[in-house]
């Protein structure tokens, strides 16, 4: 018991070592957020800032709040009537809560992918297409075709699907299906992508291909992970965060998270103690 | 007597009860075989008649024939004796209504399922859903009833105020009320379709940024829409079967046309005026009857296994 | 680029519009035809509601001995008693047409009731009794308001003096209209005035005894046999495709079963409730299976698993332990099925039971009719009083139909707390 976790966190040491870490803007700044679900509290005054164009994951055991916190920040929660929110969540610099915001242009602003593979029952193309066909983002046939092709592109999907973009989005393996999903989110050019748990429902093989697509684009985009995996989010991100019945109980970049932890918590955590 | 209540591992039951066992296993058996010799009856007390009609009448006169009037002679030397048994008059005055009723219901019966399946909460469902089912179960003399009454007369008098000539026994009357009659079973069925689409593409739409009705028109409905044919299927089938509506609303009289404000009769009407009288089995007026209750039943049993198949196999894809 | 998610721009305020606009289109529908729901019950209701009254008229009846003979009251001419009493009240008609109108505003009916008085109260022979009829539809109509005075001065059927007699029987409070018992007493009639609806309610009872009685134990021992016996069996599944289908066959199909089976096969008495029943049996064996089975399937397991594991066989565990379990759902259901044979008409007008019937029916095999083709005869009837009459007798059949599945909900919401 002793050995594997010495070995687990000398493994994670070295992944975290690897990580770039340097200093940004942040993006995404919640101040004081509390979720209740039908009165019960979910989360408790979560505050925290997103560094923009890097990745941030979220890490605690199944029930700590950290998916609930990922679908605040493009308020998928809305969708669900029993759940209530307060606090203040700012994306740019705007308080999504507030009044004047376009929820439906939010969450073009703030893409999601979702933990289960969900591409509609349409074609390959259509999938991509959607989001730009509903936001009227082009009007003219090659321009769309065009940005397909990039979105697909950027996914590293395009080589495995170009001949056969007339065909059925929910015929292709679980990887490509999670893959086509990242591409049909950010065909719509957002700036932030969450992502919640995007592998738990693959292989190991496609696991390590949307993680190195994860990489790749947060070049361009801020991406926002919830994992189960601390290993995979000590592969992906830059910075951590440690959430545990509902509190946010550590957060900083990802090697201190997981070499040296403030928290007992957190340090019981990555030691496999409890989750 | 200790030996008598020892429990013995081999089968030492009293013949009287292994009787009394095969008695009822012969019941249910024969219970459960109820149905399926009620199908053959239907079949049966339908074929024979209709085949001793098509003796009389050739079956592609009764198919394909322009015009209906089923009158036969009272005596053999009457002129005309013979009457004509083309039921294509029949065939589309039951689609004409059959369709004015589709027309009512689906955009009417579909809207109220997308509503109670997206958009209602679980009180406003609960209220809505039972009320909408009491128009399902208010018999159909009852429609009937006021479609001759109430909407007959309205229809005939607007119609009046237009210039319009409407006939006192419209389709359009029977049609519309039928229409209504209906809605609930396109809302019922399609609220289950619409249910069972997974959350997931829900979600999938919500997060790249689409609207409730966007997601309705554009992921919900295509995912649904083999499973609201389904349901459309059905509630036509039923429309074409319903008789209480058209006898009191239609009427009897046998045009061909495919204008709603004329009258026109249905197969089921027709039906019913053929029976109801006195009856003669060997003249072809009464057993004609017979052969347009086997073309109703062959037709609704198409569609409803048609519809079934669909139903089932959208179910199968989505579970 | 920054923000963009706040700037409403108009692109975004169409797709708001659009999304409400879907919204009230659901809505929308829902109301029409919820409201039309309304619109047809509340105005059949408001027709239905005069009938619950009938007028009734008085005048001076001179009971003498010259008309009634005391030994033999039974034998006069009460008839003759009527009009000349009816004469008397209006001394100065003398024209033979309005005599035959005067007459006419007495139902035909009032001879019989003053028959009925006499020979109960012989002591009143000899004296002069002011009594009360029931009044002709025409009048009733009238009076209750159902039709106005037009331009030449005619109500419907009554003419001008007519409905100046009745205005004179108006002014000396000899007419009044009193709750209308006939309707919920009496038979049906050719005269809208005494038509009642006992003997169509009377064979709808008998009807739904029969049909209850053979639907019931056949569709639950079926369910019982397919679902507990034979599931996912070939033959369970070729009997399951069976009965749905069945469930779907348009309800006059039964009545031609019903018609040459039953009536020309089996030589079953024409009109008689028995081959309603038996025909309104077969319509409602499927709603009962596909209940009942839905029932059983709902009794956990572990009951069975329990019974089976004390060494009960299959057939004991399933009597004394399933059934009764599943018992208040197979009634649910059969509840359900016989309201929809209720209201049921057309596969009755097929076995003949839509002939007129004026005697309560006594058996299951007497002509009898049931309430819904009494409606359908009724609506038919060139009569306009049979007008509020039909409606009346609409709302009595809605009436039991609620209370039926009123029953259904309250079974079911008890079975589920059990559960």
């Amino acid at each position: 018991m002793n050995m594997t976790v010495q070995i687990r966190t000398a493994e994670i040491q070295d992944m975290v070592e690897n990580a770039i870490l340097a200093p940004s803007a942040s993006i995404v700044s919640a101040k004081n957020v509390n979720v209740y679900y039908a009165g019960k509290q979910a989360l408790k005054n979560i505050s925290l800032d997103v560094a923009k164009n890097r990745v941030t994951s979220f890490i605690g055991p199944s029930g700590c709040g950290k998916t609930t916190f990922l679908k605040c920040i493009n308020r998928m929660n809305d969708l669900i009537d029993i759940c209530r929110v307060e606090g203040n969540i700012e994306v740019d610099g705007q308080d999504i809560y507030s009044p004047e915001v376009d929820v439906v242009a939010l969450r073009a602003h703030v893409g999601m992918v979702f933990q289960k593979p969900n591409p509609f029952p349409k074609s390959i193309f259509e999938n991509v297409a959607y989001g730009m066909r509903i936001h009227g983002l082009t009007n003219n046939k090659s321009e769309l075709a065009d940005r397909v092709e990039l979105s697909l592109r950027k996914a590293a999907l395009w080589d495995e699907v170009k001949d056969r973009l007339e065909q059925p989005g929910t015929g292709l393996s679980g990887g490509q299906q999670q893959r086509l999903c990242i591409a049909r989110a950010i065909a719509v050019e957002p700036r932030i992508v969450l992502m919640d748990e995007p592998a738990s429902a693959l292989d190991p093989i496609a696991t390590a291909k949307i993680e190195e697509l994860i990489g790749d684009l947060s070049t361009n985009y801020t991406i926002i992970i919830v994992t189960h995996s601390m290993q995979q989010a000590a592969r992906v991100s830059q910075f951590t965060a440690f959430f545990h019945m509902g509190e946010l109980v550590e957060y900083g970049n990802t090697k201190t998270t997981f070499t040296s932890p403030n928290d007992e918590r957190t340090q019981n955590y990555i030691t496999g103690k409890i989750g | 007597m200790i030996s008598s209540s020892e429990i013995s591992l081999t089968r030492k039951t009293s013949t009287g009860k292994m009787l009394s066992e095969g008695a009822v296993y012969f019941v249910l058996i024969a219970s459960s075989l109820v149905a399926v010799g009620v199908t053959i009856g239907i079949v049966m007390s339908m074929l024979f008649e209709a085949v001793q009609f098509f003796n009389l009448v050739p079956i592609q006169d009764f198919l394909f024939g322009l015009e209906w009037s089923p009158q036969t002679a009272i005596r053999s030397d009457q002129v005309g004796s013979s009457g004509s048994f083309g039921a294509v008059p029949l065939i589309t005055g039951t689609l004409l209504i059959s369709t004015i009723a589709m027309l009512v219901a689906t955009p009417l019966g579909l809207a109220s399922a997308i509503y109670l399946a997206e958009y209602a909460g679980p009180r406003q469902r609960n209220i809505i859903k039972p009320i909408l089912e009491i128009l399902a179960g208010i018999p159909t003399v009852v429609y009937g009833f006021f479609a001759a009454l109430v909407i007959a007369p309205f229809i005939r008098t607007t119609g009046g105020s237009f210039g319009l000539e409407i006939a006192s026994e419209s389709a359009l009357a029977a049609g519309l009320v039928m229409g209504i009659m209906i809605v609930p079973l396109i809302s019922s069925l399609s609220d289950d379709v619409i249910n069972a689409v997974p959350q997931e593409l829900r979600d999938a739409s919500f997060g790249l940024g689409a609207t409730h009705s966007e997601t309705i028109k554009k992921v919900i409905l295509p995912a649904a829409i083999s499973g609201i044919a389904g349901s459309l299927l059905l509630a036509a089938s039923t429309a074409i079967g319903e008789t209480m509506i058209v006898v009191m609303a239609a009427g009897l009289a046998a045009n061909l046309t495919a204008n709603p404000l004329e009258a026109v009769t249905t197969v089921t009407a027709q039906i019913v005026a053929l029976l109801t009288g006195d009856q003669e089995f060997d003249s072809a007026k009464t057993l004609s009857a017979f052969a347009l209750g086997l073309l109703l039943f062959v037709v609704t049993l198409i569609l409803n296994i048609i519809a079934q198949k669909i139903v089932k196999h959208y179910r199968e894809q989505y579970d | 680029m920054t923000n963009s998610f706040v700037m409403r721009s108009s692109k975004s305020r169409k797709r708001h519009a659009a999304e409400m606009r879907f919204q009230w289109m659901g809505r929308i529908a829902i109301i029409i035809a919820i409201g039309f729901l309304v619109f047809m019950v509340g105005s059949i209701a408001m027709m239905g509601a005069g009938a619950l009254k009938q007028t009734h008229i008085a005048f001076d009846v001179d009971l003498s001995h010259n008309e009634i003979d005391p030994a033999f009251p039974e034998k006069a001419d009460y008839d003759a008693i009527i009009k000349a009493s009816l004469r008397k009240a209006f001394p100065d008609i003398t024209d033979r047409r309005e005599k035959r109108e005067l007459y006419r505003l007495v139902s035909a009916e009032a001879s019989f009731s003053l028959k009925n008085f006499v020979v109960n109260n012989p002591a009143h022979i000899g004296q002069t009794h002011k009594l009360w009829f029931i009044a002709s539809d025409d009048v009733d109509l009238f009076f209750k308001g159902n039709i106005t005075i037009d331009e030449k001065g005619n109500a419907g059927r009554l003419n001008a003096q007519e409905v100046a007699w009745v205005r004179i029987f108006e002014r000396n409070q000899n007419i009044e209209t009193r709750f209308n018992t006939r309707f919920f007493t009496a038979g049906d009639s050719r005269e809208p005035e005494l038509a009642g609806i006992l003997s169509s309610l009377t064979g709808t009872a008998f009807t739904l005894l029969i049909t209850f009685l053979i639907a019931f134990p056949i569709g639950i021992f079926s369910a019982i046999f397919l679902e507990e016996f034979i599931p996912q069996s070939r033959w369970g599944d070729i009997i399951e495709v069976n009965i749905t289908n069945l469930a779907a066959v348009p309800s006059i199909v039964f009545g031609i079963l019903g018609l040459t089976i039953f009536l020309n096969t089996f030589g079953m008495p024409r009109s008689s409730p028995l081959v309603g029943g038996l025909v309104l049996a077969l319509m409602t064996l499927p709603t009962i299976i596909i209940a009942s089975r839905a029932a059983l399937r709902s009794v956990s397991p572990s009951i069975r698993e329990a019974a089976l594991g004390v060494g009960a066989t299959q057939i004991q565990t399933v009597f004394h332990h399933v059934v009764p379990l599943a018992l208040p759902g197979m009634l649910t259901g059969a509840i359900v099925g016989m309201a929809r044979a209720l209201g049921e008409t057309a596969p009755l007008l097929m076995i003949g039971m839509v002939a007129f019937i004026v005697d309560v029916p006594n058996s299951i095999l007497a002509p009898a009719t049931a309430l819904p083709v009494q409606i359908f005869l009724w609506a038919d009837s060139p009569e306009r009083a049979f007008l509020e009459k039909t409606s009346a007798a609409i709302i009595v059949l809605l009436v039991f139909l609620v209370l039926m599945n009123l029953i259904a909900i309250i079974l079911r919401s008890k079975h589920r707390q059990r559960f």
